[in-house]
């Protein structure tokens, strides 16, 4: 590395210890005063830099977490979802196996969205009328999936667990409207086509299969419901947003 | 799954880790003490919230660090903070320091305020928080390249700036002299 380059990389990458630097330094008087410049400005730059904490912030975050609303896990069901878990004698199951994010045809997602419901979709429709999730939870769930969610719609959730999905975890949300019940199957990680698709579930329900910008989402509800307009309107108030997610 | 005692024991782990960090990160970007101790305090409300989703733990910085940049984002679209000196705010002296060096110093903060954002942010990453470029580029939401593009204009720009007050300087006194 001559020194040119050498001044160029230590402006990207001012580590004195790469050995590229360490060589081209030992190389020449050259290169070893564009390496004391470098360190010298670097020492100056942190230096401005530095700015001292504020003393006892650690121990305040840590007295206010003690103060919070206790989070669930949420690799495991809701605290109220949980209840309904047992109550209803349904385990959240893998459908399928673990398997990298892709493309799915619609026929596969509907495989597993018939599957899915067949499994406890009438039975977490049910235990919605009784049990309710709080709203702190239902945040947090959506929060820890990527999902952001309008308000308005957000307020109607009633009941929300985790619920598997193609490709990761997703979202099973019962909403309360002034119809009637909705369920909401959300799947952060699996694309459909943009073009909505319907399918007629084994126990009537009419399914509306709709692509998110990233991601997808089944509205399922009584076919006297119209899920086709609910659907279309859900699609502006759900988003996928996965920055929190690593 | 982790029970709830490791859960707060993890949360707790990173609060002692990563606050005070997180804090200078934060008056870097906000110019305001007051509202970087606010900034990070939801941070790590947000983060006790989806602690759950952080499967990796050797990318908890870049995260918290996402998360702060998100709140400073819906911050500063309900109020601007105010603009003022950073040196007004901290008043920082060191005992050890001369007048010249203080003052120095002073000059290179201001500098170093005056970059955009976007040169900025990346660079007190790097020195202050000793992150890798992947991990800027993961914390910042941008390509590895665009954040070592960045550095580099930081950079650049402090010096030439340097360069510039120093000449500016040498001119001044030339022109004292003359008189």
């Amino acid at each position: 590395m001559d020194s040119t380059s050498l001044r160029q990389h230590l402006m990207t990458d001012p580590d004195p210890e790469n050995p590229e630097v360490v060589e081209a330094a030992r190389s020449s008087q050259e290169c070893a005063e564009v390496l004391q410049e470098s360190q010298r400005f670097e020492k100056e730059l942190a230096s401005a830099l530095d700015i001292p904490p504020r003393p006892g912030l650690a121990a305040d975050i840590i007295a206010r977490r003690n103060t919070m609303h206790q989070g669930p896990g949420l690799s495991w069901v809701l605290a109220t979802a949980a209840a309904v878990v047992l109550a209803v004698g349904v385990v959240t199951v893998q459908f399928l196996p673990d398997s990298e994010p892709q493309y799915l045809g619609s026929e596969e997602v509907w495989r597993h969205l018939a599957n899915h419901w067949e499994h406890d979709g009438a039975d977490v429709l049910a235990a919605s009328q009784t049990m309710h999730s709080q709203p702190d939870d239902i945040e947090t769930l959506l929060i820890g999936l990527g999902i952001d969610v309008d308000p308005a719609l957000s307020a109607q959730v009633t009941l929300g667990k985790i619920c598997p999905t193609p490709d990761g975890d997703g979202a099973h949300l019962v909403l309360d409207t002034a119809e009637g019940p909705i369920t909401l199957i959300v799947m952060p990680g699996t694309r459909v086509p943009e073009t909505p698709t319907a399918q007629r579930l084994h126990d009537g329900q009419e399914a509306w299969l709709v692509g998110l910008e990233r991601g997808s989402v089944a509205v399922i509800a009584d076919p006297e419901l119209g899920a086709y307009d609910i659907a279309r309107q859900i699609r502006q108030q759900i988003s996928i947003d996965d920055s929190l997610l690593l | 799954m982790f029970n709830r005692k490791d859960r707060k024991g993890r949360f707790d782990a990173l609060a002692r880790l990563y606050a005070d960090d997180l804090f200078r990160f934060g008056v870097w970007l906000c110019r305001d003490p007051t509202l970087a101790d606010d900034l990070v305090q939801e941070t790590f409300i947000r983060a006790w919230k989806g602690l759950d989703s952080l499967k990796d733990p050797s990318k908890a910085k870049s995260w918290l660090i996402t998360i702060l940049r998100r709140e400073y984002a819906r911050t500063f679209e309900r109020k601007v903070p105010p603009l003022v000196s950073l040196d007004d705010v901290i008043g920082l002296e060191q005992d050890d320091e001369t007048p010249d060096e203080r003052l120095e110093k002073a000059r290179f903060r201001d500098q170093i305020m005056r970059l955009e954002p976007k040169y900025r942010e990346p660079l007190v990453l790097q020195v202050l928080m000793g992150m890798a470029i992947s991990e800027i580029a993961e914390a910042l939401e941008l390509t590895e390249s665009a954040v070592m593009t960045r550095v580099f204009r930081a950079r650049a720009q402090l010096k030439e700036r340097a360069d510039n007050e120093d000449r500016q300087q040498e001119m001044d006194s030339h022109g004292q002299h003359e008189s």
